[in-house]
């Protein structure tokens, strides 16, 4: 639930109740504010009921006077019990055919020397138009009173979280590759600043691992490589040596073979640490088609003891732009390893057209998930060759020409494809 | 000949005199900056190795000194860089060649053979090894006046091979040096032996001259 929602809504839950619990409250209070008024004004009328009968001189002026005045009831005093508060009556109106309720006071009086109970009779009809059209107000202000608090506050909200939101955006975009951008934020709310700084710090630290890191993998490569090549060339000389027995020229052997292994890991880690690191120039201008022949051409030493075919399929010259020598790795890669899992006198296609660039050889399908192909140093069983790093170097330099190399087999032969728009 | 070693790690140094002193070179080193400095300025040589990485400076600004002094012929650059800029930096700087660490014996002592030949003797293409004859240049091979048609792959083998004669060269400087940069992604060795087979029967009896050393690599007796 967003944030603003769950304000509104508290608030709107909150007017709800209000304008539930209101309307009985203001039904009481206004209905005994109006009768209380009624009651009053019977009261007064009571009271100045001696200025009206001592105008009243004969027996016609008394009838005249209960003719003329509706609301007043003469009648002969019976010796009832009178009340001395105003009451209610239910009556039948002749005039709107429905029983109307009445507030009466009944006070004794003597006329021309005879007893009578007068009845002050008001008729409430009023009061519940009064009451249906006061409510009726109240409850129109109440209304628009908590929508146009409802809305203020959305829209109070929405400006005082916008830093909020805005540093929101900043943390989703953030991306540890991308070059430094620092936050700011022009809020004046103590908060929303401590949180900028917060984030800044915290976003600053974690790149500042991020990048050293990276740079520890290519410094320790570069470091390695001096003692690499203090041993490489001991054992060069070390072969050299004229009394060389069988048993010492294995054990010399199978540390070349070991060393050549550790070097080429070690070039492997830096070549992917300086792509990782962005540190190749992606402004070159080149043809797919003249790499993939020169790669053939290069690993003829490959292909000829084995009697290996490359077939070179192409109709359409494609030219990129990014790192020449780099994506002549990733050809010779890929095309290595074609070979690599090839059967003697087997042919290899190689089918460049505008979409893609694939290798295609016959095998056996693989024997592990082809998601792990990628990854760096996923080793199999079956695969006891090679280091692991060969193909995400591949994948990497794909991708940083912004394609993508994908691997599938069908029909015993494995492809690996690079889409040219694969990103 | 004689070859100024500018090399900070002297062990490495030392593996590059030694390798170097058996085919006849006079070989001289420089640990630092300084030292390399005064050495080129007082002494001539032939090829000059230069670490462009040194403790006291940059290799490439001996370079530029060099250039100054109108030395320029025949320098190697050795650096544990790797890198491209500084292969492109490095050549277009004025240095012959480019050699990253960790190399072989071999490949450093053909590629300073490759050096001379290409600017003291005019480049000088036709290189004698007992009774056969390689012409550099036209990649051909001549036993005994007869040609023999070797691949490119045989060709560059027993080149490789003729001008590290009398040293026992491993198999991975063999694939490394017949393979380029896509020996980076290279883990069988099997072929070189392959191609040693087919050059062995081409060569016929020239090719008895060719030993294998068991476990390591090959040597073309002396």
């Amino acid at each position: 639930m967003k944030l603003l929602n769950y304000s509104a809504q508290k608030y709107l839950s909150f007017s709800i109740v209000l304008v539930l619990l209101s309307i009985p409250i203001f039904y009481v209070v206004l209905n005994k504010l109006f009768i209380h008024s009624v009651d009053e004004s019977l009261e007064q009328q009571a009271e100045l009921l001696p200025e009206y009968t001592k105008f009243i001189d004969s027996e016609d002026d008394l009838t005249l006077w209960k003719n003329l005045d509706w609301d007043l009831i003469l009648s002969k005093d019976t010796g009832k019990v009178l009340l001395a508060k105003p009451y209610t009556v239910e009556e039948y109106s002749k005039i709107h055919h429905e029983f109307e309720q009445y507030r009466v006071l009944e006070k004794q009086v003597s006329i021309l020397g005879k007893k009578y109970i007068i009845a002050f009779k008001s008729s409430l009809v009023e009061k519940d138009d009064l009451i249906k059209a006061v409510l009726g107000l109240l409850i129109t202000l109440l209304i628009f009173l908590t929508a146009g608090s409802i809305y203020i506050n959305h829209f109070i909200s929405k400006r005082i979280w916008q830093p909020f939101r805005l540093i929101l955006d900043y943390l989703k975009k953030y991306d540890l590759d991308k070059k430094e951008t620092v936050w700011t934020n022009n809020s004046n709310i103590t908060e929303f600043d401590e949180l900028t700084v917060s984030v800044n710090d915290l976003t600053q630290r974690s790149r500042k691992i991020y990048l050293a890191q990276k740079e520890f993998t290519e410094n320790a490569s570069h470091e390695l490589q001096t003692p690499l090549a203090i041993i490489k060339s001991k054992l060069e000389l070390f072969i050299q040596q004229e009394s060389l027995s069988e048993e010492q020229s294995l054990l010399i052997g199978d540390m070349s073979k070991a060393l050549a292994g550790i070097e080429k890991l070690n070039l492997g880690l830096l070549l992917l640490a300086k792509m990782d690191n962005g540190q190749y120039q992606l402004n070159e201008h080149f043809g797919v088609g003249k790499l993939v022949q020169q790669s053939i051409l290069e690993l003829a030493f490959l292909t000829e003891p084995a009697g290996i075919t490359v077939k070179f399929n192409t109709d359409t010259q494609v030219d990129l732009l990014g790192n020449q020598q780099l994506y002549g790795q990733m050809i010779k890669n890929l095309l290595v390893n074609a070979i690599r899992y090839s059967a003697e006198g087997s042919t290899i296609h190689v089918t460049l057209n505008n979409n893609m660039l694939c290798f295609t050889n016959p095998g056996s399908p693989l024997p592990f998930e082809k998601s792990q192909l990628f990854r760096r140093f996923s080793k199999h069983d079956s695969v006891k060759n090679g280091n692991g790093l060969g193909l995400s170097i591949s994948a990497k330099i794909a991708s940083l020409h912004l394609q993508k190399l994908a691997y599938n087999y069908a029909s015993g032969t494995h492809h690996f494809t690079v889409f040219f728009e694969g990103n | 000949m004689k070859i100024l070693i500018i090399e900070d790690e002297k062990s490495l140094s030392e593996s590059i005199v030694s390798y170097l002193s058996k085919e006849n070179y006079i070989c001289e080193t420089a640990f630092d900056f300084i030292s390399a400095q005064q050495k080129i300025s007082l002494f001539e040589y032939d090829c000059i190795l230069l670490d462009i990485m040194l403790p006291d400076g940059n290799g490439l600004h001996l370079l530029a000194y060099l250039k100054k002094l109108g030395k320029m012929d025949g320098v190697i650059i050795i650096s544990a860089k790797n890198s491209m800029e500084d292969r492109v930096l490095s050549l277009n700087s004025g240095a012959d060649d480019y050699l990253s660490k960790p190399f072989h014996l071999a490949e450093l002592s053909a590629r300073i053979l490759s050096l001379i030949r290409r600017t003291k003797f005019n480049g000088q293409h036709i290189i004698s090894y007992k009774e056969t004859v390689l012409d550099v240049d036209a990649k051909t091979l001549h036993v005994k006046g007869e040609i023999v048609i070797l691949t490119k792959t045989e060709f560059e083998l027993y080149l490789f091979l003729v001008t590290n004669k009398g040293k026992v060269i491993s198999k991975e400087a063999i694939v490394e040096h017949i393979s380029g940069d896509s020996a980076l992604y290279l883990d069988n060795f099997d072929v070189i032996y392959a191609h040693i087979k087919n050059l062995k029967r081409k060569l016929a009896d020239s090719g008895t001259h060719l030993k294998t050393v068991y476990g390591v690599g090959y040597k073309l007796e002396l």
